[in-house]
Formats: C-alpha cells, sequence, structure tokens
C-alpha cells in the first residue's frame, strides 16, 4: 500500500504540469469566451437601442435573456473541456508509453523496484482517475468566477441568473462529466475506470507480445464491448425483453465489475510474467 | 547464488537462448562473454523478469526471483533508466523511497569517488559520468548480487579506469557479479569466472585462476581457441 502511494505520487508529479497548463487554456479560453459571447450579446442590444430605440421590455421579446447558457453552449467554452478529454485519452497511453520510449527506458526502474508490479497498474489508473476529477473540479470552480465576469458584462435587466448546479443539471454534456447525483456519479465514474483499465490491460497485451499483442488488445477491448453490452442484447434478442430495466441495470453492473476484475488479473499476469522491457 | 537452469528463449521462431544453464556465486566475478546479438542482455532481462522464457528456470539464493528479490539482487543495464530530468539527488531520493536497502552512505562516497555533482540532470550528463551516475544508483542499494551488461561501452578511458578501479573496491567485495562485456582487456585482471556464450549456448564455463595457473592461458588466449576453432 505504502509503495502504491508513492508510486501515485511520483505518477501524479509527472503529469501535473500538463494538468496545470491544461487548467490554465480552459480558464483562459473559456475566459475569452464568456467576453466574446456578452459582447456579441451587448452590441445587438446596443444596436437596438441606438439604432430603434427599443426598450429593455423588446429586446428582451426579441433576443431573450441572456443566460450562462449562452456561454456554455459556444465553442469556446466546451472547446477546452473537449481538448481536455482528449488530453486524458491521449496520456491514457503516453503515460504507459513513455515508460518504454523516449531518451531514457524508466520501464526498467519500475519493474524492477521492490513491491508488486501490479501497483504500477494501479498508480496510473489512479493518476488517471486523479487528473480527470481534478480538471472537472477545476472547470466547476471556474465556472463560477466565469459567471461573476457574465455578470459584469450583462445589465440585471437583461439577466436570466441560474446557479451552477442547475447548468449542470440541464445541460446534457456538462451532466456527464460532472454528474449532480452520487448514484450517477459512482456509474459514470465507475465506467471511466473500468474503460481504463480495458485500454491498459491492451496496452499490457502490445507491450507483452509486441506485434502479435495488437491483435490481442484489440481483441480484449471487442470481448470487452461485447461482454459489456451482452445483457442488453441478450435481454433484447433472446429473452424478449424479460428483465425489467432495474435488473438489466444491475446485471450490466454486475458484468462492468465482473470485467474490471478480469482486467485487473490479466494485467496482473502479464506484468509478472509476459512483460518486456 | 544465481542459477540459471536450462532456458529457453525464442524470439518469434528463432531461439536465441537454448538451454542455457550457469551459476554466478557470492563473492565473485563471473563475466558473461558472447559476440553482439547471442542473448547475453537477455540473460540479464531474464534473471530480472524484464522478458519472458519459454523453459527452464532462474534462482537466485535457491528461491524464484520475486519482488523481494529485487532488494538483493539489482540490474545495472547500459542504458540511462532514471527519467531524464530527475537530477541526481532526485534520482537518490527516488531509490531512498522505494529501495529498503538503499544506504546513501554509500551513494554519497561514490558521487565524491566520481566526482558527480547531485544538483546535476541527468539528462545533462556526459555518457562517461551516465555510466557512472547508473553505477552509482545500483552499487548504493545494498545487495548480494549485481548484474551489470556492458558497463565500458561508449565511455572514455578515464571514466572505464575510474570504474574498473570500483571493482577492487570494497563496493564491490563479498558481493555476486554477473558481468557482460565484450570488452574484456579492462577487466581480465579482475574476474573469477567466464562464461561463454556461443550460438545460443554455453559453450565452455571455467575459473580464470585455474586456466591461468593450470594452462598458462588467459581469458583471451580462451576465447581465442572457443571461436576460432
Amino acid at each position: 500500500m505504502k509503495n502504491f502511494v508513492k508510486l501515485m505520487n511520483f505518477e501524479w508529479n509527472r503529469v501535473a504540469r500538463l494538468i496545470f497548463i491544461l487548467m490554465i487554456f480552459t480558464f483562459v479560453v473559456q475566459l475569452i469566451g464568456v467576453f466574446f459571447e456578452t459582447a456579441k450579446y451587448m452590441s445587438n442590444v446596443e444596436n437596438l437601442q441606438r439604432n430603434e430605440g427599443y426598450t429593455y421590455r423588446q429586446i428582451l421579446d426579441r433576443y431573450g435573456y441572456f443566460s450562462f447558457s449562452n456561454v456554455t453552449n459556444s465553442l469556446l467554452f466546451f472547446g477546452p473541456i473537449f481538448i481536455g478529454i482528449g488530453g486524458i485519452l491521449f496520456y491514457i497511453f503516453l503515460i504507459w508509453y513513455r515508460d518504454w520510449f523516449g531518451k531514457n527506458t524508466f520501464v526498467y526502474r519500475l519493474l524492477m523496484l521492490p513491491t508488486e508490479r501490479i501497483n504500477i497498474f494501479f498508480a496510473k489508473l489512479a493518476t488517471i482517475f486523479i487528473a480527470t476529477l481534478s480538471l472537472v473540479a477545476f472547470q466547476l470552480i471556474i465556472m463560477h468566477i466565469e459567471m461573476f465576469v457574465m455578470k459584469q458584462q450583462i445589465p440585471e435587466e437583461l439577466l436570466f441568473e441560474m446557479p451552477v448546479t442547475y447548468i449542470l443539471g440541464t445541460d446534457y454534456f456538462l451532466s456527464i462529466i460532472a454528474p449532480s447525483n452520487l448514484d450517477m456519479f459512482f456509474i459514470l465514474y465507475g465506467a471511466g475506470i473500468l474503460l481504463v483499465s480495458v485500454l491498459f490491460t491492451a496496452i499490457l497485451f502490445e507491450r507483452s507480445y509486441r506485434l502479435k499483442g495488437i491483435v490481442l488488445g484489440l481483441g480484449y477491448v471487442g470481448m470487452s464491448l461485447i461482454l459489456m453490452l451482452s445483457p442488453i442484447l441478450i435481454n433484447e434478442f433472446i429473452l424478449n425483453r424479460y428483465f425489467y430495466n432495474w435488473e438489466l441495470a444491475l446485471l450490466t453492473i454486475a458484468v462492468g465489475l465482473a470485467l474490471l476484475f478480469l482486467s485487473i488479473w490479466m494485467s496482473k499476469r502479464l506484468l509478472d510474467q509476459k512483460i518486456r522491457v | 547464488m544465481i542459477e540459471v537452469k536450462e532456458i529457453i528463449k525464442r524470439f518469434g521462431r528463432k531461439t536465441v537462448l537454448d538451454g542455457v544453464s550457469f551459476t554466478a556465486e557470492k563473492g565473485q566475478i563471473t563475466c558473461l562473454i558472447g559476440v553482439n546479438g547471442m542473448g547475453k542482455t537477455t540473460i540479464m532481462n531474464a534473471i530480472m523478469r524484464l522478458t519472458p522464457i519459454q523453459d527452464g528456470e532462474i534462482l537466485v539464493d535457491g528461491k524464484e526471483v520475486t519482488k523481494d528479490t529485487f532488494e538483493k539482487i539489482v540490474f545495472i543495464p547500459d542504458a540511462t533508466i532514471m527519467l531524464p530530468n530527475f537530477t541526481i539527488d532526485q534520482a537518490m531520493d527516488f531509490m531512498n523511497d522505494f529501495y529498503q536497502n538503499w544506504n546513501q552512505k554509500r551513494a554519497d562516497e561514490m558521487l565524491s569517488f566520481f566526482k558527480l555533482n547531485r544538483a546535476d540532470k541527468i539528462s545533462s550528463l556526459s555518457k562517461g559520468n551516465t555510466a557512472k551516475v547508473n553505477l552509482m544508483l545500483g552499487l548504493a542499494v545494498d545487495a548480494d548480487y549485481i548484474l551489470m551488461d556492458e558497463p565500458f561501452s561508449g565511455i572514455d578511458i578515464f571514466s572505464r579506469e575510474q570504474i574498473a578501479e570500483v571493482f577492487t573496491s570494497h563496493l564491490i567485495e563479498d558481493r555476486g557479479v554477473l558481468i557482460t562485456t565484450h570488452e574484456i582487456s579492462d577487466i581480465e585482471h579482475l574476474i573469477d569466472k567466464v562464461v561463454l556464450l556461443n550460438d545460443g549456448q554455453i559453450q565452455k564455463e571455467f575459473m580464470t585462476e585455474e586456466v591461468r595457473e593450470n594452462e598458462g592461458k588467459s581469458v583471451i588466449d580462451v576465447l581465442r581457441e572457443v571461436y576460432f576453432q
């Protein structure tokens, strides 16, 4: 356990700078998004006031209230989030491959540490998880700041204020990255951990068997996908919708957990017996 | 004692090691000799479980290699295996964090012997100094066995002399050393035992002292006989 914590701390330190850069990038671009969207709206408002003599009431009839949704729907807001997600997906691979390639082959050191090798797997998995949570938490914090900035740009009369929790509950995309209830959080982040574990296992297949490993890794990912969908497919096509939805959900969770344990077991086996430097 | 028993290693359809067996004992320097591509590094990797073997067995002090074995056997490969952006100090901290047997006093001693600056980044070091850091990080673990892969390859003559000096010092004394090299002249006078690898098999295994006394031959003489017979 102590070694796992040390390894995780070590892995975190290796990615922290990248996460920090992603955070700054997200904040800057989203802030530009806030200024851009508010300026666009206010320019329309001012035009109508100056040229047509519109009152706020008339402006509201024409353009509606300005709310934070105007910002969250803009590319400048969700673009950086997509880049963050892309960054994390990319790092799922980089976190392993950087130890084999590059100037120094650090994987020698990692594999020769006097600790269970599966700790390397867990440390990397935990790092990805913490990196994701850090980015999401940072996003939630900066949304408050962005909202504050937005309020300074738009007259109160034209502003439809809504709390961050409301936006998170109503925006489909944001409700996935930051679920507003605990059940959804466990299900979505559990699914995330499962996905990363399956990908890690596929990477370890490749690192153990190289070319042949690519086929094995892809096969493993394919098999995992079929396994995860099997309760739904069986229920739909073989059992004629025999299960209730909640039963189906429980069944899917059970299959997911089984797959998680299979991935951990397989990764341990590969790391202990098959891995190549 | 490190026991390598009948190991078979294949890469695809090519058999690199075909029933290789030998031992390396504590208190001795055993040299694994063979021309490049003969599988010397593969043997080292197999001992450290860094590559799987298809058959055979490797024991250290009569037991299979597990995580606990890594406290008493260290491998110093010919490439740097520490993060390049680490300073020497950070690299030592890393080792100290994970190895119970890390001996900082010994590390400090080696730093001053090699005249290394602990604040230097590993990526900024010359090849010779990188090899010295590698050696320091390996030898500062109070391990019973040390595996070294080509410690002299591609480094300047003065660094070679310094590294060779380490072999005669208390840093090596009482430990079992398994070394691979094709630059035998640097350490010929230091090695106790030679294991000759040829075509994936052990061609000859002998004690240098015995061959010197009984047959009046140097290691290089024996090598010449084996490879050019």
